[in-house]
């Protein structure tokens, strides 16, 4: 592709210290515990950018659990918000286009300042997957594991040296002045691309195709007492809304202080799995039972999704599957659904 | 953004966390992957057990009760009438007439300092915990 | 933990949380696993999953019952009935493991005596389960190897329950579950850190690890350590104090982190008892209904504000770290307990809570080796006797704690309180999944809030339908004590004669009406275990029912707390 470009892995380090002056360098780390997480990046060489693909989720960059909106007093209200600058390095394609779904629901019709404002001072630097997790499934919606567009940058790791794709204004600006670190690829780099883009594929556990999923709920071939089943698992953790980088709901409250006269009005991650979340006024609850949620988490992201936006509203992370105690994922689900006549 | 690793401070699973720290304020939860307990997951009290640690409402500084109501009180003062006020127990009554109930949601060594207290300090076995509840 | 204590020498879950997924029988009896310990059921879940038999007794039709192969319901209080009948059948059909019995327990033959009269016919009886369930139950735990038994609230919070946690054991040990992998018996602990509050001496008969303060060796050394006369005698325990407060014998109370006047049955008598003090001081993070009452209440801090250990469940030790500095003007409890002791003449000395738990470890065999640097990665699981022990998953593999296992001849007694004309329903308390104890916790969190803002009462449609109750109408509660206003809740989760009332609301406290009767050994009050009586009423319009706990002046004192936070020096 025109525009592509090589860096030696010997120079990743040098050119994230570079970035990490103008934003907050943030990277996968290993915690004390072992597991991989996001924070910022103290020393370069901790970043672990070959770990498991299985990584937490980025939503949190652009849609904080708890994020202040107003504080209010006597005095008026006053706005409060995240201009911090941010590169995030290390995430993978799902993630990439789950930002991209993020971005039709916050910025569509209805813009949301809190989020756009942290997606206009985030730039991301992907890694195309060549590890695939067993939970993965990103391969059969097309969301991973690499992409053609939607990145900001995207890396693609050819043993010493990275495949480095520009993917928009951010992206350009990432690479803006570094040509001393940069070179064109040559005919050997795009065939070892190729190499590693094949080998990736082949490595994927999980064949899900969502479509035939969806063909059947539409067909009316899926009965409530299916749901019934899956909910009758459900620990009402939130956990998969919680952990979907599609999931966009969220609750506002307000905390109030010094007698209820001054407080904060914050916003803070719900889910629609959650038996208040539809809860009107009148003691009224429309999906009281837990069969009635579970049912619409799935058709929102297998129907409603694609009638808006042509796109399903999943993109295969797996991270339900990882996180959910009673096994009811989209991946197990699906999977039921794809072998049930 | 960092992320602190610690425990759950809900129920006796103790499952593994991360608390997500941004300008000295915590923004949210995540499950610890490896943890031999939650393996990634978690119940929803812990995924929402950051909301109430920066509550407005938190006690925010000692209170006495004078002439029958709740005073704001410095630590000085009111840790120098706790000390005048159990030391003067002590002597009239005996260390046994007073009473410590230390906290099943304490750490390992606030309990065992509460112990120390009541049996060194105070001088009392009378220090229980609602273990029974 | 007094029933545990006494039939293996150590209270705790004998196994590991990681185990249950590998095992073959997973029995549990009186614990609400899926909501209460959800972590736990996911791996319970997932052993059924991988062919599993499960097994649960509870008189509710709980969520993991609805998973389990056979669901006893056995009527409330009568657990022992219920595993006299197991025991019955297991040595009627000689299922018992002999040679584990000769060679590891003592005191057989006085047991096997007790439970002989116990056939499964006379457990029916008592118990309400047929025979035949006792009869299946019994084969299926015993002939199968990996067979673990949990248990909660469910068996303790009786008159009875220590009796309930020896016969559990007994059952543990006639079949030699125990001492492996994928066995053992399993109490599965409430809170947070209350397995370690026991292990730390937070009781009153004894030091960290278990060393009971009546023993001489045990006080001379931490005598010597602390460069202090101890006393010898045991102490109060909490009932024991608010007793003793209310007889004015107890003069003064420190209370950290703890809401006694929700949490203990009973509640008049322990307000009563609590104004009959002296003074009072309260440590907590929030002001709760106990603090309200207190002459001095100091502020301290959550978990995420401080470091240290919690010990779960099954006896891990994990490292808490500090996120955040401490908010407002709080201190952490260890910090403001120095402070006050070197107040009152003792220096603690202690600058950091690693250096409390060198000593701690230091002081306490079964966590010599458990040390801050060694915690990181999911900590350890105690006995730990020294630095290089790398803990250990489960426990009694070649002898118990105390040596030989006790087996403890127990027969069945009544509840303390049974129904009659006036009072015909037996009331069962418990938790929610969305809520915690006493709720100063998820009070204040947005989701959890909103998911069960009221309480209610749970009632079997046959029983709301002979009294006249919809889903949604007020009833009165009444028991001999007091009374509280709720919301029905229609269904068939709880058995006929049987209502269940969650105890996390301050609006109907439902500790107002328990029973105060308590276990005599163990002093855990009956919770499970309470007749009342349910009286339809009808609101007038535009009035909400009230009850006796809504007190003005309380509300009154926190309206003054809402001020601005001073910033200590």
């Amino acid at each position: 592709m025109k525009g592509d470009l090589v860096l030696s892995k010997a120079h990743l380090s040098y050119w994230l210290r570079q970035l990490r002056k103008e934003a907050d360098l943030i990277g996968p780390l290993r915690s004390t515990d072992g597991d991989i997480v996001f924070s910022s990046v103290e020393n370069i060489h901790d970043i672990v950018a070959d770990g498991p693909a299985n990584l937490p989720c980025q939503k949190e960059f652009l849609f904080p659990q708890r994020e202040e909106m107003y504080k209010f007093s006597p005095k008026g209200t006053e706005r409060t918000g995240n201009h911090k600058k941010r590169v995030i390095f290390g995430i993978r394609s799902c993630d990439v286009s789950a930002v991209g779904l993020m971005d039709t629901f916050y910025g569509g019709q209805y813009e949301d300042d809190f989020y756009m404002e942290r997606r206009k001072n985030t730039s991301f630097i992907s890694i195309a997957c060549n590890t695939p997790d067993s939970s993965c499934f990103c391969i059969g919606l097309g969301t991973g594991p690499f992409l053609k567009e939607g990145f900001d940058i995207q890396l693609t790791d050819l043993r010493d040296r990275y495949m480095v794709q520009v993917g928009s204004a951010k992206g350009r600006q990432m690479i803006k002045g570094f040509g001393h670190i940069f070179r064109r690829p040559k005919k050997a780099d795009y065939d070892d691309q190729y190499e590693a883009n094949l080998s990736s594929q082949s490595k994927f556990e999980k064949r899900i195709t969502l479509d035939n999923v969806r063909r059947k709920i539409l067909a009316g071939k899926v009965p409530d007492s299916f749901w019934e089943g899956v909910a009758s698992r459900c620990f009402q953790c939130g956990g998969c809304v919680y952990q979907c980088p599609v999931c966009t709901c969220f609750n506002v409250v307000d905390w109030k202080d010094g007698g209820g006269e001054k407080g904060v009005r914050m916003r803070i991650w719900d889910g629609c799995m959650f038996k208040g979340f539809t809860k009107m006024a009148g003691n009224v609850w429309p999906a009281e039972q837990i069969a009635a949620r579970t049912k619409r988490w799935y058709f929102h992201k297998l129907l409603y999704w694609p009638g808006q936006s042509g796109k399903f509203g999943c993109v295969g992370c797996g991270r339900c599957t990882i996180t959910c105690p009673g096994k009811i994922d989209m991946a197990t689900v699906a999977n039921r659904l794809e072998k049930k006549d | 953004m960092e992320k602190v690793s610690t425990i759950c401070p809900y129920c006796g699973c103790g499952c593994g966390l991360y608390l997500h720290v941004e300008n000295g304020l915590i923004t949210g939860v995540s499950p610890s992957a490896h943890h031999p307990v939650n393996h990634g997951s978690l119940c929803v009290k812990g995924w929402n057990c950051h909301e109430f640690v920066q509550h407005p409402d938190r006690l925010k500084y000692p209170l006495v009760r004078k002439d029958g109501i709740l005073q704001k009180s410095s630590w000085e003062d009111a840790l120098d009438l706790i000390a005048s006020r159990l030391s003067g127990t002590k002597e009239k009554y005996g260390p046994d007439a007073i009473g410590i109930l230390s906290s099943a949601k304490c750490t390992n060594e606030e309990n065992f300092v509460m112990m120390k207290f009541a049996r060194a300090v105070i001088g009392t076995n009378n220090i229980d915990h609602c273990a029974r509840l | 933990m007094a029933g545990l204590a006494s039939a293996f020498g150590s209270g705790a879950m004998t196994n590991s949380i990681s185990e249950i997924a590998d095992a073959r029988v997973i029995f549990v009896v009186g614990s609400n696993t899926t909501e209460q310990h959800p972590m736990i059921a996911m791996h319970m879940l997932e052993a059924v999953d991988r062919g599993a038999t499960l097994i649960v007794a509870d008189p509710r039709k709980t969520q993991i019952a609805a998973f389990a192969h056979t669901h006893l319901r056995q009527r409330s209080g009568t657990d022992v009935a219920l595993l006299n009948g197991i025991m019955n059948v297991i040595i009627g059909e000689g299922l018992v493991d002999i040679n584990f019995v000769r060679r590891r327990t003592e005191n057989f033959d006085e047991f096997e005596k007790v439970v002989k009269r116990c056939t499964p016919e006379v457990a029916e009886k008592i118990t309400g389960v047929p025979a035949s369930d006792i009869q299946r139950v019994a084969r299926i735990y015993a002939t199968e190897k990996r067979s673990m038994l949990f248990y909660s609230m469910g068996i303790t919070q009786h008159v009875t329950g220590v009796d309930n946690v020896r016969s559990c054991a007994n059952l543990v040990m006639l079949t030699a579950h125990i001492g492996q992998p994928m066995t053992g018996l399993n109490p599965l602990r409430g809170q947070n850190n209350v397995q370690g509050a026991c292990d730390m001496g937070a009781l009153p008969d004894v030091y960290s690890g278990y060393q009971k303060v009546a023993d001489a060796r045990a006080r001379k050394k931490f005598e010597s350590a602390w460069r202090r006369k101890l006393p010898s005698a045991p102490g109060m325990t909490m009932i024991d104090m608010f007793d003793s407060a209310l007889e004015g014998k107890l003069k003064a109370m420190y209370i950290v982190g703890e809401n006694p006047v929700m949490s203990d049955p009973d509640t008049s008598h322990v307000i009563e008892a609590i104004r009959k003090l002296d003074f009072l001081v309260v440590q907590d993070i929030f002001m709760s209904e106990t603090a309200e009452l207190a002459d001095v209440i100091l502020p301290a801090v959550t978990f995420a504000e401080k470091d240290g250990t919690f010990t779960n469940t099954e006896r891990r030790v994990q490292k808490v770290r500090r996120a955040v500095r401490p908010m407002y003007g709080a201190m952490p409890d260890w910090k403001i307990i120095s402070e006050l002791s070197k107040k009152m003449g003792y220096d603690m000395g202690y600058r950091a809570a690693h250096e409390i738990m060198e000593e701690a470890a230091l002081l306490t065999p079964v966590y010599g080796g458990i040390l801050h640097h060694r915690l990181d990665a999911f900590g350890l699981q105690w006995p730990c006797p020294d630095a290089d022990h790398p803990g250990t998953p489960f426990m009694h593999r070649k002898k118990f704690a105390k040596g030989l296992g006790t087996f403890n001849p127990i027969e069945f007694t009544p509840p303390d309180e049974t129904t009659d004309m006036a009072y015909p329903f037996i009331l069962t308390t418990g938790r929610l999944y969305f809520r915690y104890h006493t709720a100063t916790m998820c009070r204040r969190t947005a989701t959890l809030e909103r998911e069960e803002p009221e309480c209610f009462v749970e009632i079997n449609p046959k029983d709301a339908g002979r009294i006249g109750l919809r889903s949604g109408n007020f009833v009165k509660a009444v028991s001999r004590r007091g009374e509280i206003v709720v919301k029905a809740l229609v269904t068939d989760r709880t058995p006929e004669g049987i209502v269940f009332i969650p105890f996390h609301f301050r609006e109907a406290a439902v500790n107002l009406i328990t029973s105060p009767a308590v276990d005599p050994v163990a002093k855990i009050p009956e919770f499970k275990v309470c007749a009342i009586n349910l009286v339809p009423v009808i609101p007038k319009p535009g009035e909400r029912p009230k009850n006796r706990y809504n007190r003005k002046e309380d509300l009154k004192i926190l309206n003054e707390l809402y001020e601005e936070p001073e910033v200590p020096s």
